[in-house]
């Protein structure tokens, strides 16, 4: 039989081979040298790698108590960190967005303009209905037009 | 089916030893706590997931090179390591430290390969965890293990 190579022997050594792979290559150890000790050579990496990696390992921890609340309460911190803030930017924007539209509807379809003023002095004491309240007019032509309201 | 607090008590001690190993600094903790929350909104939501135990071994992968990629990204800002007490704690340091740069010479995959075969997984684990096709996970992993054994000895770490 050919002798195996270094994958074949490393499936070996890691068991990975099914019940009669697993015997032929058996067998075949029993009598060739050159693959016993390349399985010896694979054997002896295998371990000392794994005893490497296992230097990166500084503490193995007891299994501390699991806070459940931890992820809402980072979702939170995100949110007010983060979300808000946004969430306001993106409503300023929209407002200075709109805002033309907002303008455009309140003029009227005529081009006419609509404008108010309190044009005397009033008394702060006495109730708002006792002044008349007067409508001007002012239309595209330049006509004025006056209606006092008691 | 097992229950959450099964499956974390089960899963727990592994994934932690899994995530030291690829970030080789005290980060573990955080990481496993992460993957455990995320697994946990998940299935709450009603996700239902058919291989728990690859599922917490790839996520637990993933958020450690996402953990790697930000300590790169800060790899300017050091913190002042502490004085070591005796020879022997910085003989050990050094060591620690020559086989994580070993590890971190390797590409993400192969890192990962290696470190699932030193926890002791199957090649069919391996398989579904790193996505690598089972018949090619020998022929991966025996490259891989020869690259580091390699790896280890032009860095100046004595194997035997």
């Amino acid at each position: 039989m050919n002798c195996f190579n270094e994958e074949q022997l490393q499936q070996y050594l890691d068991n990975e081979y099914g019940q009669e792979e697993m015997e032929a290559i058996g067998h075949h150890l029993e009598t060739c040298l050159a693959c016993t000790k390349s399985l010896a050579q694979l054997h002896q990496r295998r371990m000392l790698l794994k005893q490497s990696l296992d230097l990166l390992v500084t503490k193995q921890p007891a299994i501390p108590q699991l806070i459940l609340s931890k992820k809402a309460d980072k979702q939170r911190r995100f949110a007010v960190r983060y979300l808000l803030p946004l969430a306001a930017a993106a409503g300023l924007l929209l407002l200075v967005l709109l805002q033309p539209w907002a303008d455009s509807d309140k003029t009227p379809d005529n081009g006419q303009t609509l404008q108010f003023a309190i044009s005397e002095e009033v008394d702060a004491n006495k109730p708002v209905t006792d002044y008349p309240l007067i409508i001007t007019v002012v239309d595209p032509d330049g006509n004025v037009t006056q209606t006092a309201i008691y | 089916m097992e229950t959450f607090e099964e499956m974390y008590k089960q899963y727990y001690q592994s994934l932690h030893r899994i995530a030291q190993k690829m970030l080789c600094h005290d980060e573990a903790n955080d990481i496993v706590q992460d993957v455990f929350m995320d697994y946990f909104q998940k299935t709450k939501n009603g996700s239902e997931i058919a291989f728990p135990k690859s599922y917490l071994y790839r996520s637990t992968l993933n958020k450690c090179v996402d953990e790697q990629r930000k300590k790169k990204k800060f790899a300017g800002n050091h913190i002042p390591e502490k004085i070591h007490n005796s020879l022997h704690d910085y003989e050990k340091k050094e060591t620690k430290n020559c086989i994580a740069r070993c590890l971190e010479a390797m590409d993400t995959k192969t890192r990962e390969l290696i470190v699932l075969y030193s926890e002791g997984l199957s090649y069919r684990e391996i398989s579904d965890v790193t996505g690598i096709t089972f018949t090619s996970i020998g022929k991966t992993l025996s490259r891989a293990l020869k690259k580091l054994e390699k790896e280890l000895i032009i860095k100046g770490y004595e194997l035997l």
